[in-house]
């Protein structure tokens, strides 16, 4: 861990309110946008144009406010874009709840929330939510190719959380931390995803969710249809 | 009850009273609030993972779960093994804050980073530690008294690496502060004339003598300004030294000599900024205090002991 070495040694001490009321500082920003970055990019094939170019702007935005010293959005831009998208939500899907529409809020929720980074709560909400995206993009492919991508991601996200908790360090440094801490936890996620009961089929009556896409499905069904 | 169950946490591990080093007995481990939130999504995103069966999103909610297992074990053993030592508190005035020192060795060869230190009724303290390094670390704590002021249970705690788990130990400083009293900030000049005729200071060369300092006044000579006490307290007025003949007495300052008027404290308070402006002046003096007397000089030691006699005046051992 030659980073930690590199400190300065006449630092003595320094005296710092509780964690929560901590404010963000600009490299941990960097951090959570890099977060947003990384969860947003596998999702970019299948969400509607329209709200790839509203998360590209909020993004674009949030990344001038950080380099360019840009105003933040307000509370009445979010609302507004919040109403907006969900009204377009419920247009391009037909519903506001559901798989592809709830992918389409969580990728809203996430740039939204690059709007107010205030404590490290916020910042600990982007990186669960950039985890839960990751999750999610598999409902749409899970190919080596993305596997491979989750293993960046998550190095990726990991070295931003401990770049909320620890003291600042280089990124280069932060991304072998969390790259060695996600390596230690390989022997666990393997014994796991050996030994955990696979149900066959969903927990609950949501098929309609699962056939959401599924050509040739009738999409409404009588007893009479089905005769066994 | 929250107390208590702390106490009978810091005590579990056997006396927390330094020096000691934090073996696994004495290291605590609680998932933070972000930590069980954390849990929480985790165990959405399993359902998630089997309602849908995603092969891949069953991989990653077990690495994350495995991330939360190490980051309990990489939190634990960033206080695992640290030793604790005491340093000796500095005295400080009443109105400042006391320094409560503790010497943290790192004797591994890992970093130590965000260790978090707590007094109750002090600010909290954030340090770091490299490999096998050793730091001293000040726990303040707000001195509103003069006499003993005496540490509490010192809380010691990191959420490194991930901020999902905390880790915390307990350790309980002996040594007390002593805190002298507070010196009075708009005070008299210093008293002129001695109160005491014992003990004759031998008369050094030059038949005059500096007794005492008085404000300055406008015709006095640059040359008996007392630019050292300026020097070391310029926010003050200047200062005239004032001389007498080789009958020059001592500067005694006496208890009894103040106005009944004042508090014991404030008395006590005056005395304290005398000591400072006769040691500011490099005069010598001597103390007493009822049945205590010392006897006249000047110097650091001398001003500690004349001080120490005056933080612990009547005050019950």
């Amino acid at each position: 861990m030659k980073w930690r070495r590199n400190r300065g040694r006449a630092q003595v001490q320094t005296r710092l309110p509780k964690p929560a009321a901590e404010p963000l500082d600009s490299s941990r920003i960097a951090w959570l946008m890099a977060v947003a970055a990384c969860a947003l990019l596998p999702h970019g094939s299948h969400l509607p144009g329209w709200l790839l170019a509203v998360a590209a702007l909020l993004f674009t935005w949030r990344v001038a406010q950080w380099r360019l010293g840009w105003p933040g959005a307000g509370g009445t831009v979010k609302l507004l874009v919040i109403v907006a998208c969900c009204a377009g939500v419920t247009l391009t899907f037909g519903r506001l709840f559901g798989r592809e529409p709830g992918v389409a809020l969580l990728t809203l929720m996430l740039v939204l929330k690059l709007h107010e980074l205030r404590s490290t709560r916020d910042g600990h909400t982007v990186v669960l939510l950039g985890y839960f995206m990751l999750l999610t993009a598999f409902l749409y492919s899970q190919t080596p190719l993305m596997a491979a991508s989750l293993g960046v991601s998550m190095t990726v996200i990991t070295a931003a959380l401990i770049a909320l908790t620890g003291p600042p360090a280089k990124p280069r440094a932060l991304l072998r931390q969390s790259a060695w801490m996600l390596a230690q936890a390989l022997p666990f996620m393997l014994v796991l995803f050996v030994l955990f009961p696979r149900v066959p089929g969903p927990l609950w009556g949501c098929h309609w969710m699962l056939t959401a896409a599924c050509p040739g499905c009738p999409t409404a069904c009588r007893p009479a249809r089905f005769p066994n | 009850m929250r107390e208590r169950i702390r106490h009978w946490l810091a005590m579990l591990g056997g006396s927390p009273a330094l020096p000691l080093v934090l073996d696994r007995r004495r290291v605590f481990v609680l998932p933070t609030g972000a930590g069980l939130v954390f849990a929480c999504a985790l165990l959405a995103m399993l359902l998630t993972a089997i309602n849908y069966t995603l092969s891949l999103g069953f991989a990653l909610v077990f690495m994350l779960a495995g991330l939360g297992q190490v980051a309990l074990l990489h939190t634990f053993r960033t206080l695992h093994g640290l030793r604790l030592r005491e340093a000796a508190p500095e005295p400080v005035f009443a109105g400042q804050n006391a320094g409560f020192r503790i010497w943290l060795d790192n004797d591994a060869a890992r970093a130590r980073p965000a260790l978090h230190f707590a007094m109750p009724g002090g600010e909290e303290t954030v340090t770091a530690l490299d490999a096998r390094q050793s730091r001293l670390v000040t726990l303040s704590l707000p001195a509103t008294r003069r006499g003993w002021l005496a540490p509490q249970r010192v809380t010691l705690s990191t959420r490194y690496p991930l901020g999902l788990v905390r880790a915390w130990s307990y350790a309980l400083p002996a040594q007390r502060c002593l805190v002298y009293p507070q010196p009075e900030s708009r005070r008299p000049p210093l008293p002129v004339h001695g109160t005491g005729d014992i003990g004759q200071r031998p008369v050094g060369e030059g038949s005059e003598e500096m007794a005492g300092l008085r404000d300055h006044r406008a015709a006095d000579s640059p040359r008996h300004v007392a630019w050292k006490a300026w020097a070391r307290t310029p926010d003050m007025p200047l200062l005239t030294k004032q001389f007498e003949g080789s009958d020059g007495g001592e500067l005694w300052l006496d208890l009894s000599q103040l106005p009944a008027t004042l508090s014991l404290e404030q008395q006590l308070s005056r005395l304290t900024g005398w000591v400072m402006d006769a040691e500011a002046a490099g005069l010598q003096y001597g103390l007493v205090l009822g049945g205590i007397r010392i006897a006249p000089a000047s110097g650091a030691v001398h001003r500690a002991r004349v001080l120490r006699a005056l933080a612990l005046y009547g005050l019950p051992q």
